[in-house]
């Protein structure tokens, strides 16, 4: 075992031997500790992995019995399972609901021009504030998110890209360990109660490391309060 | 829709960040089989295979929203979840390894959108890399990565002592990223 200080070559070797299992259980929960707490590590393990990954061919597919998938749903999700996810797909696939989402759209669209014409407030920093950079997986479409923890004050930008065509981009708060639906922060770029914000059910829980994503919604945002669109980038806010 | 399987797989994981549940059923969809079939060759046995099926989606809607950060395919990132979680199953409680049945549903020949998203050419680099390592030192590496054998369990298979395991296997390691990373 390595320890910190120790050469590159052995971090990778290390790393190496992580990833191809052939440690021990003691060795590896130590290793875990140390990818936990040291990134430079981390990132010999992912580039292991990913050295590795052209082996993921070997393993044959077999199909797992179907009840698996019932027992994963109702232990993760209690009784109700995926009925009202289910539904409301079915709603976002059907041609009435875009008929109708168009022309909520439209009004939206003239909405946002309306807002667009508006310089924001400037940001009072008076406490901590947070910062959370996301960018979207083909890097075109960059956001910037602050939040003022001492006068509640969330902020969002847009500094790269623009929103398609009548959709808008909406913030959600992502619950630790995804223990429970996301909540939304507003739009990018919205006003009045679509403005970014922090609701106050959230006041205490919006921290350092909070996870925040973006989706792609119609314009006005998700109709349902939850994200019905593409989540195009996540990100922590950190502390500045 | 996406252009293909790998942005679909990575489009659902990142639905799956946000607690959508239409979008985790149709990503244990599209990927069960290829995780389940990872679970079984390392396990060894279903009954294992299939509780360690029900831990790693678990931890793959806990983990979705880390998913963006890491460089890795979609498929590979599922992958190392499965590999990991069945990895230390196996070392902490050492399974038989020899009893898979023959009557396994082996999914059928055609290449599976999963086995689509295993780019071609890290194969095709792993495979060359590997053929540059004496043969035995090529088997090793692949015994532990698809098998799951420990240092311990490849000194036996290969019948060398332990130490002389690990000392190859390290060299043959530093030699395999040399190959990969020129």
């Amino acid at each position: 075992m390595t320890e910190s200080g120790a050469s590159f070559e052995d971090d990778s070797v290390l790393a190496a031997e992580y990833v191809l299992g052939v440690l021990d259980a003691q060795e590896r929960i130590a290793t875990e500790a140390r990818i936990a707490r040291d990134p430079q590590f981390a990132r010999h393990v992912e580039s292991w992995e990913n050295h590795l990954a052209g082996l993921n061919g070997a393993f044959e597919s077999v199909d797992p019995p179907a009840y698996l998938k019932d027992a994963l749903e109702h232990r993760l999700f209690g009784g109700t399972a995926t009925a009202s996810q289910t539904g409301l797909a079915r709603i976002w696939n059907s041609a009435r609901f875009w008929r109708l989402g168009t022309f909520a759209a439209t009004a939206g669209l003239i909405l946002l021009a309306a807002i667009t014409l508006r310089e924001p407030p400037p940001l009072p920093v008076t406490g901590e504030t947070l910062l959370a950079s996301l960018v979207t997986e083909e890097g075109d479409t960059r956001f910037v998110v602050l939040y003022d923890s001492s006068a509640n004050v969330l902020r969002a930008s847009l500094v790269e890209g623009t929103a398609p065509a009548e959709r808008d981009y909406e913030l959600w708060f992502v619950p630790p360990g995804n223990s429970g639906a996301p909540v939304s922060l507003g739009i990018v770029g919205g006003e009045g109660d679509k403005a970014p914000h922090v609701p106050a059910t959230l006041l205490g829980d919006f921290t350092d490391g909070t996870t925040i994503a973006v989706s792609l919604e119609p314009a006005g945002g998700s109709p349902t309060g939850q994200a019905t669109g593409p989540v195009v980038a996540v990100a922590p806010a950190k502390k500045i | 829709m996406p252009a293909d399987a790998r942005d679909e797989i990575r489009d659902l994981i990142s639905r799956v960040a946000l607690s959508d549940r239409a979008a985790f059923a149709l990503l244990y969809d599209r990927t069960s089989a290829k995780l389940f079939g990872v679970t079984l060759r390392l396990l060894g046995n279903r009954h294992d295979a299939e509780d360690a099926v029900q831990e790693i989606y678990v931890k793959v809607w806990q983990r979705a929203a880390s998913y963006g950060t890491t460089g890795a395919s979609p498929m590979s990132w599922l992958i190392a979840i499965a590999r990991n979680h069945a990895i230390d199953r196996l070392r902490s409680r050492r399974a038989p390894h020899d009893d898979i049945a023959d009557n396994e549903t082996i999914a059928d020949g055609d290449p599976t959108p999963e086995a689509q998203a295993i780019a071609t050419d890290e194969r095709a680099r792993i495979d060359h890399c590997l053929g540059e390592l004496p043969e035995d030192r090529s088997k090793a590496v692949q015994a532990a990565y698809l098998d799951g054998d420990s240092y311990q369990e490849l000194a036996e298979r290969f019948s060398v002592p332990l130490n002389t395991m690990r000392t190859w296997l390290r060299r043959s390691l530093i030699r395999l990223r040399e190959c990969l990373e020129a």
